[in-house]
């Protein structure tokens, strides 16, 4: 097979990981945290490519590991599968609820120092890298199927650990960025015509947070008790 | 701001009632691991395409915890008491799922299950193909992520001469097809054929 249609390939079956219904609930999640930040679409755009990175990350480090030793390909696919989704429902309620600011962190205080607010100001921003990182391991049945059954053959057949697992990554989170961008773009216009940015932004954040809310209610009532499947 | 109060106090004891029921779950001793060798629970839901003979004799070693090859030799002592050849090669058509049954995995697995029924039903009923529906997560049923290197749901062909499993295949690319209804069933049934010595 040619090179650029390997690459092509592993492109092809990132952007099928995205778009199945299967990862449905963790995209729409993530959809809303990258565009929460609705007047500021440069922001928009580099929450975008952090999760995007932290995704490709993921696909990464495990392609390196698995193509070095094969044979736990199914071992790991299955506690992956088992263990990360169960604990994905808590994580993404309390994250949820740190963005409807029902939990605060005790260091937050007024009387900061500048170099901290920044931090915390740009928290988000690196903490879709972070999600990026947390849902590209929370692999569902057709993610676990397209990355291990039929990424990973190619990267093993074209001795491709990095290159094809990184095609994959920025292709599983390309659609979510481009949504975002699409409704931060479409959610501005609209704020701008109407004059109410901020009022649209301060809805956004909260949204977001109830999104996590309901997604990780959703996670744990599947997941964990054994109910919504 | 009651009511805020009120609904993060109700979502962290969700938090916390799914923390400590997932840890409970996860540390509970495996009630299969526990009992006596031959008194263990069912151990896999076993929705079989097969001649009755054989089915209850499938059925039976599936409830008694055994392996696939266990399965495999009371399935082939139930069929040499009805056919006379008894080394004809024979096709197991197993789909299998997890707990998380996902709309895509649902999909997969109904057609397979009418790729197998419409494409050959006297090979059915002739017991030269069987349909199982297994779930690798109830206790007993693991080693069949190792024997099938399972890394998803997934739909396995087996090919057996007599009692001996010959040959299996993953079919990996009813992934790619599932939303191609025609190319799917068409594609299981190439394999299937293939399979049979039929192609």
């Amino acid at each position: 097979m040619p090179d650029i249609l390997v690459a092509a390939t592993a492109l092809w079956l990132g952007i099928l990981t995205s778009i199945s219904p299967c990862p449905l609930a963790t995209n729409i999640a993530a959809i809303s945290f990258v565009s929460r930040r609705l007047g500021n679409p440069g922001q928009v755009f580099w929450t975008g490519v952090l999760y995007t990175l932290g995704r490709t990350l993921s696909y990464v480090v495990l392609g390196i590991l698995l193509v070095a030793s094969i044979t736990s390909v199914p071992l790991v696919s299955q506690l992956l599968q088992k263990y990360m989704n169960k604990i994905l429902g808590p994580i993404l309620i309390l994250v949820g609820m740190f963005l409807l600011e029902m939990l605060t962190l005790s260091f937050a205080s007024p009387g900061l120092s500048e170099k901290m607010q920044f931090r915390i100001a740009t928290r988000g921003v690196w903490g879709a890298g972070l999600l990026g990182v947390i849902f590209a391991l929370s692999f569902c049945p057709v993610s676990a199927a397209l990355f291990f059954g039929s990424l990973l053959p190619l990267a093993i057949k074209y001795e491709s650990s990095v290159l094809l697992p990184s095609l994959y990554g920025v292709a599983t989170g390309l659609p979510v960025l481009l949504f975002a961008l699409l409704v931060a773009f479409g959610a501005q216009s609209l704020g701008r015509a109407f004059n109410k940015l901020t009022r649209i932004e301060w809805w956004a954040r909260r949204i977001t947070g109830a999104v996590f809310v309901v997604v990780g209610i959703y996670y744990s009532l599947t997941f964990i008790f054994g109910i919504l499947t | 701001m009651k009511l805020k109060q009120v609904a993060t106090a109700l979502l962290l004891l969700f938090v916390g009632v799914s923390v400590v029921f997932l840890v409970v779950k996860e540390t509970r001793p495996n009630r299969a691991n526990t009992s006596p060798v031959g008194q263990s629970a069912p151990t896999q839901e076993v929705a079989s395409i097969m001649p009755p003979a054989e089915k209850s004799a499938s059925t039976a070693v599936v409830q008694g915890n055994a392996k696939a090859s266990g399965a495999v030799a009371a399935v082939a002592t139930a069929r040499a008491k009805n056919q006379i050849d008894t080394h004809s090669r024979t096709v197991v058509a197993y789909y299998f799922h997890g707990n998380f049954r996902c709309p895509t995995c649902r999909k997969i697995e109904a057609l397979s299950r009418e790729a197998v029924e419409s494409g050959f039903p006297d090979d059915l009923k002739a017991g030269r193909i069987e349909w199982h529906v297994i779930n690798v997560e109830e206790p007993g049923n693991e080693h069949f992520i190792q024997d099938y290197q399972l890394f998803s749901k997934a739909l396995v062909l087996v090919a057996k001469e007599g009692s001996k499993q010959t040959q299996w295949k993953n079919l990996q690319e009813v992934w790619t097809l599932v939303g191609k209804k025609e190319a799917f069933i068409k594609y299981v049934q190439s394999e299937i054929r293939a399979y049979l010595g039929e192609a």
